[in-house]
């Protein structure tokens, strides 16, 4: 590998978008060649400053205001009315559609879990007040969630420079009660779930998986799993499941 | 693909969209350099996303969806304004910019140049990038993908890669520029 092609690969090996032997190349020749080790330093400061100093212009809040303003209004679902006549011969058909999704190759399948770790991320976002205890450190967040869970959390991951741990709440993940702890990083909000693992086909392999734009980790650790959802990028997520992971 | 939603499903659409609104005003702020326009896109393009809600497809990627939007207004009002701004576009930068400098020495003292850069520094850097360039390093620091950046700048993964990399060492160049002035 030349340094010329080289450099344009070094977003991609910030961003952990190479594949294993692409990365090894990176790597060997990032070994051997000064100057292309400089650059590549040079970028890691670059993004360093674009992260934490460039400054965030987030939307005020009279702008959001006038947004949220405009919306159209919500409509309530129509509850209680007869069954129709349509509705009869619409239920063998709903049948057989739906025992053609269940023997659908599972690679088109959406992940349902990704899906509600999305869906309760959002909530996190929609709510004026997403955290019902504000962050103090690990240590104030942490004895909030006993007695309003009925599991206990062993480890509340404090936060850093780069992730900084807002607050906490108690929130639903599928049919249990789950802690949910918000982080942030600039203006993405991230959301943790806590939840018990027990009968759900949690992932093993700390993956991110992608869908409505949106970035999830979904892991397993004893008999709780964990899920991390956020509009961050896939490397930046990854490392925060990292630090979460490792806080045991 | 495609179908008209209803106003239940059309509400919760932007219900959902109004989670990128800090997002897109950070956005469009970078790229106008300017708070009240900033202000303008944002709303230009709420307006323009619940107009086309029938065209959203569902369980696609509504943030690339809405930062495509925005993408558009900029470059109409853009061209609008063009007469009057002398910029050229980031594929007829020179060269001589992003090439990389071998000395070792010499990179050691621009990284401690770069290490002091404050942030209005940085973001004068950046609004010194032609369009095109910014728009790859605004897009990347929002996280997309390089497949998602291709789409919504309309050329292919390789021309992203190359032309973020040009943008980021011209990046680096101004603000040594602005370290040395």
């Amino acid at each position: 590998m030349t340094c010329a092609e080289l450099q344009p690969l070094l977003r991609d090996a910030a961003r952990g978008r190479l594949d294993e032997s692409q990365a090894t190349a990176v790597a060997a020749h990032l070994g051997t060649c000064a100057a292309c080790r400089a650059i590549s330093e040079e970028e890691r400061v670059l993004d360093q400053r674009l992260e934490a100093q460039l400054p965030q212009r987030p939307a005020s809040l009279a702008l959001k205001r006038r947004l949220a303003a405009r919306l159209p209004p919500a409509v309530a679902p129509t509850t209680g009315t007869r069954p129709r006549r349509w509705m009869l011969l619409a239920l063998p058909l709903g049948a057989c559609a739906a025992l053609l999704l269940v023997l659908r190759p599972h690679t088109d399948a959406r992940d349902p879990l990704v899906d509600e770790a999305i869906s309760d991320h959002l909530r996190v976002v929609y709510r004026d007040q997403p955290v019902d205890v504000e962050s103090g450190g690990p240590h104030r967040v942490k004895p909030w969630f006993t007695g309003r869970l009925d599991f206990a959390v062993p480890h509340v991951y404090g936060g850093d420079d780069e992730f900084a741990l807002i607050g906490g709440a108690v929130a639903l993940f599928r049919d249990r009660k789950a802690a949910l702890l918000v982080y942030k990083r600039q203006l993405h909000t991230i959301s943790l779930l806590v939840f018990p693992s027990e009968g759900l086909a949690l992932p093993s392999d700390g993956r991110v998986r992608q869908a409505r734009g949106f970035q999830v980790v979904l892991w397993r650790d004893g008999d709780l799993g964990y899920a991390l959802c956020s509009d961050l990028n896939g490397a930046d997520l990854q490392t925060l499941a990292r630090r979460i992971a490792d806080q045991r | 693909m495609f179908g008209r939603r209803d106003a239940s499903s059309r509400a919760e659409l932007m219900r959902e969209a109004l989670a990128y609104a800090d997002a897109l005003h950070d956005f469009a702020y970078h790229l106008s350099a300017s708070a009240t326009e900033a202000d303008d896109l944002v709303q230009e393009t709420y307006a323009r996303a619940l107009g086309a809600a029938d065209q959203f497809a569902a369980g696609t990627n509504l943030k690339a969806w809405l930062f495509r939007i925005l993408q558009h207004l900029y470059i109409d009002s853009y061209r609008r304004q063009r007469d009057r701004r002398t910029e050229g576009g980031l594929d007829t930068t020179d060269g001589e910019a992003a090439a990389p400098r071998g000395d070792r020495a010499q990179h050691e003292i621009e990284q401690g140049q770069l290490k002091q850069v404050v942030g209005h520094e940085i973001e004068a850097a950046l609004m010194m990038l032609p369009p095109e360039a910014r728009l790859a390093v605004l897009f990347d620091l929002q996280g997309f993908s390089e497949a998602e950046m291709a789409s919504l700048l309309g050329c292919a993964p390789g021309t992203v890669k190359s032309r973020l990399y040009r943008a980021r060492a011209v990046l680096r160049e101004l603000l040594r520029d602005h370290r040395e002035r």
